[in-house]
């Protein structure tokens, strides 16, 4: 049997042409949903396009038709398929990250002590060399002021008047706020391969750090140490470590080892936890700006100028604000 | 590699499948040069706004390239795919569209995961990892795609058109034979059908020796298999032997 294909277009061409009206609608931004009748009316002609579509491939053949209403329903499917959530307002989405990203933090835990073990054991790496063999940090420090004496760099920094003007210090603190915030998209985007970069950018900063503060330890520095890297550090870090537990989150999902695992394509799996990633990478943008603006305005300036006890003082009440904020915040809060 | 899978197929709540051609390495890497321009060109503009404030306060202003400098290439990709339905400029231009793998509306958090996978997916140089990465799963995603459950696809608009054949000029020889008639409409197949109409459709476009090797290779194949007499097929031109076959075909089904 051979479908007469022009009077079969005829005859159902204005059901197409309705439906592709519908569509348009659907698709502008300013539309409003309508009553049940008219959904019932969308609903019908899609089914009718649909049957068109198989009655056109099996009795007849003619690839422009089928592209056309192939199209036509992709278009239909997309629009009966729309996200689960509607539009959220910016005020909406900040309140939601707000409490969102603590509690997604505390969902996946356990991959933030995973992410913060292995910072250790790279800090711990690092020290270690630092501490046997002090020409080691000529290898292990990425910036050239780190490679100064401790004693000298500290009694420069507290004789001479180094602290930069209040412009410098916001130009400062924009180039550290894009690039931490750059290198922990890096940290979680390196996760992809089963978490194995992820692990390793982990590991290599670690080493960063502990060699850092072993050095100025041995030097006898500590106090100034403390001073100058916990008021941003005490942010800073634990971004870093966020990043990382993001990082080892989409790798284990990829590996197919979290909750959600078999039979599943890795798309399926990384939907699951696509909005926890997603309040991770927002909180984790949100304690780098912090992070940031403390590191230029107050970090950079020593000791005449601010007291070390402020500093730490400072440092210390960030870390615990913030150790509330993450352990604590939307609890209660039933999950939307 | 991924030239078996061109095509990604999905399945509607209809229960019918559709198809959408997977965007080649090719149209999107040229997509990608022409977002890498527009990129460009925003800096410009960008830079020369930033230069007026620079005479005023050049901390403000330098700070704020810095972080335009970050938005721009960060979000240039986000803002677009999630403004325009998943397309940015040079996918516009090159016809290319994500869409979610299975077909279903694009949510934003997926369009901003696949453009922060950027980051590894562009490595060393030129979206090397992801170019590669295309090469090894069914659907053509890079890494950012796999992770957001999305791909990119070819979109094409085409028209809704009549085909116009007039396929009865004159009477139809083979009509008077309709046992022979019935047993012909068993015998071809659809496509071959199709593929007949299509040739007669375009007989005017063709150069006159190709059009007549054209329908007598038609034909020939036909005339083969027909079940009709010698005497109704042998005086016909090629060309209208095929005309009698498809009005036998096509025209006698008023209504089915």
């Amino acid at each position: 049997m051979i479908l007469d294909l022009k009077q079969f277009v005829q005859k159902e061409r204005p059901t197409w042409e309705a439906l592709e009206r519908q569509l348009t609608k659907l698709e502008s931004p300013a539309y409003k949903a309508q009553g049940v009748d008219a959904s019932w009316h969308l609903r019908q002609l899609i089914s009718r396009t649909s049957s068109d579509l198989v009655r056109l491939r099996t009795y007849a053949s003619d690839p422009e038709l089928e592209l056309y209403l192939e199209q036509l329903l992709a278009r239909a499917h997309s629009a009966m398929n729309p996200p689960g959530r509607s539009r959220i307002r910016f005020v909406g989405l900040i309140m939601m990250l707000l409490t969102g990203f603590p509690k997604a933090l505390r969902r996946h835990f356990k991959y933030l002590v995973i992410s913060t073990t292995v910072f250790l054991l790279g800090s711990a790496v690092g020290g270690g060399f630092v501490f046997m063999d002090s020409e080691a940090k000529g290898i292990v420090m990425p910036f050239s002021h780190l490679l100064q004496n401790p004693e000298d760099r500290v009694a420069d920094e507290e004789t001479e008047d180094l602290s930069p003007d209040s412009e410098s210090k916001a130009v400062f603190s924009a180039q550290l706020m894009t690039h931490n915030i750059r290198v922990s998209f890096f940290v979680f985007a390196a996760g992809f391969i089963f978490g194995i970069g992820t692990l390793y950018l982990l590991f290599y900063n670690g080493i960063i750090l502990g060699a850092v503060v072993v050095d100025y330890v041995v030097a006898g520095q500590t106090t100034f140490l403390v001073g100058w890297l916990l008021p941003h550090g005490s942010v800073e870090i634990p971004a870093v470590l966020i990043a990382g537990q993001a990082g080892l989150l989409l790798g284990s999902s990829i590996l197919g080892t979290g909750k959600f695992g078999k039979g599943m394509s890795i798309g399926d799996r990384i939907r699951f936890i696509r909005e926890d990633l997603l309040l991770l990478l927002g909180g984790i943008c949100m304690l780098l700006v912090w992070a940031g603006i403390v590191e230029a305005f107050l970090s950079q300036t020593h000791e005449p100028a601010i007291p070390y006890a402020v500093k730490i003082g400072i440092g210390l009440i960030e870390l615990t604000l913030l150790a509330l904020y993450l352990l604590f915040a939307g609890k209660g809060v039933a999950r939307e | 590699m991924s030239n078996h899978y061109s095509k990604l197929a999905i399945k509607t709540a209809g229960g019918v499948q559709i198809h959408y051609n997977l965007a080649g390495s090719i149209s999107r890497a040229m997509a990608l040069m022409i977002d890498y321009a527009a990129i460009v060109s925003i800096m410009i503009v960008f830079q020369m706004i930033v230069g007026i404030l620079l005479t005023l306060s050049p901390g403000v202003a330098l700070s704020l390239s810095i972080v335009g400098y970050f938005a721009i290439t960060i979000g240039y990709g986000i803002f677009f795919e999630l403004r325009s339905n998943g397309q940015t400029p040079g996918k516009r231009v090159m016809e290319l569209r994500v869409i979610d793998v299975s077909g279903h509306q694009l949510e934003p958090g997926q369009i901003i995961l696949r453009n922060l996978m950027r980051a590894v997916d562009s490595l060393p140089v030129l979206y090397l990892v992801g170019g590669v990465t295309t090469l090894f799963n069914r659907n053509s995603q890079r890494m950012g795609d796999l992770v957001a459950n999305t791909c990119v696809v070819e979109i094409r608009k085409p028209a809704l058109s009549i085909r116009n054949v007039s396929l009865q000029k004159r009477s139809n020889s083979l009509r008077k034979y309709p046992v022979q008639a019935a047993r012909l409409r068993q015998e071809i197949h659809i496509e071959q059908a199709s593929l007949i109409l299509r040739a007669l459709e375009r007989r005017d476009k063709l150069e006159e020796d190709a059009r007549i090797r054209l329908f007598r290779e038609l034909a020939t194949d036909i005339r083969e298999r027909s079940p009709f007499p010698l005497e109704a097929t042998v005086n016909l031109s090629d060309e209208q032997f095929l005309r009698n076959v498809l009005d036998i075909l096509y025209a006698d089904r008023s209504g089915t």
